[in-house]
């Protein structure tokens, strides 16, 4: 008899939190800022620890990217060894026409770029499913952090801020299949919006089957972001395709930024 | 008492799992290999410990865990304490090697949990990739059984012999 008393109080607490999952799930995605006080207070509370945890790990981490980059390393240093040598020879012309830029700009009465305003923030945690792809970060609204903001690298856009607490900020990166980002092809100028997939893989869309788009081709962010500044390098063309009956080229790409090696970002703040 | 103690160690394990798996685990996910450290956790809990826990326990840590990385808060957590209850029922079928049940349990809630997962965002307008899915499914259950070995024995320390499993339930299997 007992243990029949016990299976129904099994029961009984398991359909009562089958109900409220159904309502919270609802609730949050009906309306997510109603649950944004709680997540922000989840987040704090284990910052500390996912701090630390994160940092005794890291040579783990880092052992595990190291075996895989290994197998790779003759390839990468040879492309390394070619951009290298093309980066040289671009790199005296460039600093001519920056000089030139900066003194036409004065000249017309133009305003001379400002130098962003960032923040230097540890990567505390990551986590990767087919739906989303995302890490978090040590810093939050107590140092200026803002949603919307952009997260980047030295190589480039890694993501944008989704949720702002008090010491700690979630970040939505690029290959996240809801990310979206509007971006620039370098060479043509051509528009396109940048979205992850849900193979983790990073596409260009909304370029039409008609243009000329070539592998190779380096994408930046475009002018048009609310929040995100432009210029910010986001990748490389990879692959370019055409699939029949669809208006748009299926662009994939390959970003600059390596999402599972993140260590250190850069939180632009204006 | 000692029993009290042994579930509160079980549920500090299964927030350090929560943690090590936002933190560690994540990182080091290749291709369609997902190890999911917080679910081993909840099962040799429920294992161990009884429905109860594992349903409870369950729901605390899925929610916990929505509420740090959550898309859809509340997901995890209904999928967690539905794991704790399929596992509850798994251990009493009644096979003889306790080793077996253990791998059964766990091949059969990975399995759900993708489905019922990709089932739930698929709902909520999500898109999903039938070839991912596939593979998921033929792989994720032999990394999870494997990290099962690692997990159950540290979840079974101090443990007496008599309120091991295959005498806890002598009377149901």
């Amino acid at each position: 008899m007992a243990p029949l008393k016990k299976n129904l109080k099994s029961t009984i607490v398991l359909a009562v939190i089958i109900v409220l999952c159904i309502i919270v799930i609802t609730v949050s995605f009906k309306d997510a800022s109603l649950l944004k006080k709680a997540k922000s207070t989840t987040l704090d509370f284990f910052n500390p620890i996912q701090e630390k945890t994160f940092l005794l790990f890291q040579p783990i981490s880092r052992l595990f990217n190291g075996i895989k980059d290994y197998f790779k390393l003759r390839e990468k240093m040879l492309a390394l060894k070619n951009e290298n040598a093309a980066l040289q020879k671009d790199y005296s012309e460039n600093i001519n026409l920056k000089i030139e830029n900066e003194s036409l700009r004065k000249m017309f009465g133009l305003q001379i770029r400002q130098e962003r305003k960032t923040l230097l923030a540890n990567v505390i945690g990551f986590y990767e499913n087919k739906w989303q792809s995302q890490i978090i970060l040590n810093v939050g609204k107590s140092n200026g952090i803002l949603e919307g903001m952009a997260v980047i690298t030295e190589e480039g856009l890694v993501g944008v801020v989704v949720l702002s607490s008090n010491n700690t900020s979630e970040v939505r990166l690029i290959n996240d299949p809801q990310s979206s980002i509007g971006a620039r092809v370098l060479s043509s100028r051509k528009l396109g919006i940048v979205e992850g997939g849900l193979d983790k893989k990073v596409y260009l869309n909304y370029i039409a089957a008609s243009e000329d788009i070539f592998k190779g081709d380096i994408l930046i962010t475009s002018e048009f972001g609310e929040y995100i500044p432009p210029e910010i390098l986001i990748g490389r063309i990879k692959k370019v395709s055409i699939v029949a009956n669809n208006p748009y080229k299926q662009i994939e790409i390959e970003p600059f930024v390596d999402f599972k090696k993140l260590e250190n970002v850069l939180v632009i703040k204006g | 008492m000692m029993k009290a103690i042994q579930r509160i160690l079980h549920f500090i394990i299964l927030i350090i799992c929560l943690v090590f798996q936002v933190t560690l685990v994540e990182r080091l996910k290749l291709y369609y290999i997902n190890l999911d450290l917080v679910m081993i956790a909840i099962a040799g809990i429920t294992i161990f410990d009884g429905m109860m826990y594992g349903v409870v326990y369950g729901f605390i840590a899925g929610m916990i865990l929505d509420l740090m990385v959550g898309n859809v808060i509340g997901l995890s957590a209904l999928i967690y304490a539905l794991n704790g209850y399929i596992v509850s029922k798994i251990i009493n079928i009644g096979l003889k090697k306790k080793i077996f049940v253990y791998i059964l349990a766990i091949f059969f809630i990975t399995e759900i949990n993708l489905l019922f997962s990709t089932g739930i965002y698929y709902l909520f307008n999500f898109r999903a990739s039938l070839r991912g899915l596939g593979l998921e499914i033929a792989i994720n259950p032999i990394c999870n059984i494997l990290l099962m070995f690692v997990l159950f024995p540290i979840l079974q320390t101090g443990r007496e012999r008599k309120d091991e499993f295959g005498f806890l339930h002598k009377d149901e299997i």
